[in-house]
């Protein structure tokens, strides 16, 4: 596995607009504002035991453990995330999924006390996203509740965000509050703002370039100096030999 | 004095980067993204400084004969010419950042994305009249030129449209558009004061 980005890079180049649109405002708001404690986590819809988990019920689910991954946004930079979470399989074997549920939907918080990026509509809040069931269950896809062998910084979603690291990076929703289990595929809020940009699967691949941009290469967060060479993108994020069956037979220029 | 000042102040942003070439500014997670855009909003600060100058001249004179009294020219026009050749130089120095920092050197991407990503080729539009107005800003070109000249420079309206279509198409699809709103805000108040002043 690649050189994990250092933390400071981390806690300081953020998307998380709900605090604002720079890079820099999730750091300079989210920590003095984002209330963490007490957080539940709202699971619903489609399943047989539906529950509202508190941040300990959450952790009872499964062990804790460290993933090292790599961390690709669509804007075409990348860095390398020690995570600590739980497999978000662990809570959907914990609900019970009914056969008619076939996406999850998740939501993030929307508050505009504690958001002050809110009152801007660069997209339509809350924010949402959505995963299909498969891709939900599969063994890569983290509920991470930590990084950095700390618990997660308030501007890197927490107390609790998805981490699916074959996807580009918005598809890992930030400071969860409810997962929804549904039967048709849910509309993403990227979608809404710009659905010829950004699609509902988004997953990394070299091959589809984005409107404005091509995503054949990647800016490593720190690496080398200022005239460093960028890095060539890998399909699913260097994830293909895990995840690429999920994909077989579907056309991923149309389903981008 | 108003040259040098305002020379001064448009020689900043260059300074503070080769401050950071040399590594004694840290522009934190992403430094080449900062220097694109830095280098591009440069440009586009002194380009709309040079499209307004007349109109602010005019501006002032207003005012003061309004107030009573006869205003001395600002001298602002005098300073338009270097204004935009260092509007010019930023705009240059933003597409070699681009083409070093975003494309790694490679020149054939930089034609690929000038055919198949509208806000490359806008920016590059703008990027290439204003070259031809930089390089027909002497005294010879004037005089070769002739009346041909003055309709040549006027394209400086549609270059400050192209270079603010350019900030839109860039940030379109985040719906974040307050940047480049401000930017045209200011290019249509000193539009509206050059129709003005062409009226009457």
């Amino acid at each position: 596995m690649d050189k994990p980005t250092e933390e400071h890079h981390f806690l300081s180049y953020n998307n998380f607009y709900e605090f604002g649109t720079d890079k820099s405002d999730p750091a300079e708001k989210a920590p003095s504002r984002l209330l963490v404690d007490p957080w539940t986590l709202r699971v619903e819809g489609l399943v047989a035991k539906p529950q509202i988990f508190d941040m300990q019920e959450l952790l009872k689910l499964a062990a804790v453990e460290e993933r090292v991954y790599r961390l690709r946004c669509v804007e075409g930079w990348s860095m390398v995330v020690p995570w600590l979470g739980i497999p978000l399989n662990a809570l959907i074997k914990r609900v019970q999924p009914l056969g008619s549920a076939k996406y999850l939907q998740l939501v993030s918080l929307a508050d505009e006390k504690q958001m002050p990026g809110l009152r801007s509509d660069v997209l339509q809040w809350p924010y949402r996203e959505g995963l299909r069931m498969d891709e939900a269950a599969h063994d890569l896809t983290l509920l991470a509740v930590g990084a950095y062998g700390k618990t997660l910084a308030a501007q890197n979603g927490a107390p609790i965000r998805l981490v699916v690291p074959w996807k580009y990076g918005f598809k890992s929703a930030k400071s969860i509050v409810s997962i929804n289990f549904v039967e048709r595929q849910p509309t993403i809020s990227w979608q809404k703002a710009a659905a010829h940009e950004y699609g509902f699967y988004s997953n990394v691949n070299p091959e589809v370039p984005h409107r404005r941009w091509s995503q054949a290469t990647e800016r490593r967060i720190g690496e080398g100096g200022l005239f460093a060479p960028r890095r060539p993108t890998l399909m699913f994020n260097g994830y293909a030999e895990q995840v690429a069956s999920l994909y077989t037979g579907m056309d991923l220029r149309r389903y981008y | 004095m108003l040259s040098p000042s305002i020379q001064t102040w448009a020689a900043l942003p260059l300074v503070l980067g080769s401050l950071v070439v040399l590594g004694l500014v840290d522009l934190g997670a992403n430094p080449q993204e900062v220097i694109i855009r830095g280098l591009g909003q440069a440009s586009l600060v002194l380009l709309l400084f040079a499209y307004a100058m007349t109109p602010m001249e005019r501006l002032w004179q207003g005012l003061a004969s309004q107030l009573g009294y006869k205003a001395k020219p600002f001298g602002l026009v005098s300073v338009r010419r270097v204004v935009g050749l260092w509007a010019l130089g930023y705009a240059v120095l933003h597409l070699l950042a681009y083409w070093l920092f975003e494309q790694d050197q490679d020149t054939w991407q930089v034609v690929v994305d000038f055919f198949r990503r509208p806000f490359v080729t806008v920016g590059t539009v703008a990027l290439l009249l204003m070259l031809a107005l930089g390089l027909t800003s002497n005294r010879l070109s004037m005089i070769k030129l002739g009346p041909r000249w003055k309709q040549l420079h006027r394209l400086i309206g549609l270059i400050v449209a192209l270079s603010i279509l350019h900030y839109v198409l860039h940030k379109a699809g985040k719906n974040d558009f307050i940047e480049p709103m401000a930017f045209g805000l200011v290019a249509l108040a000193a539009w509206l004061l050059k129709f003005k002043a062409s009226r009457s």
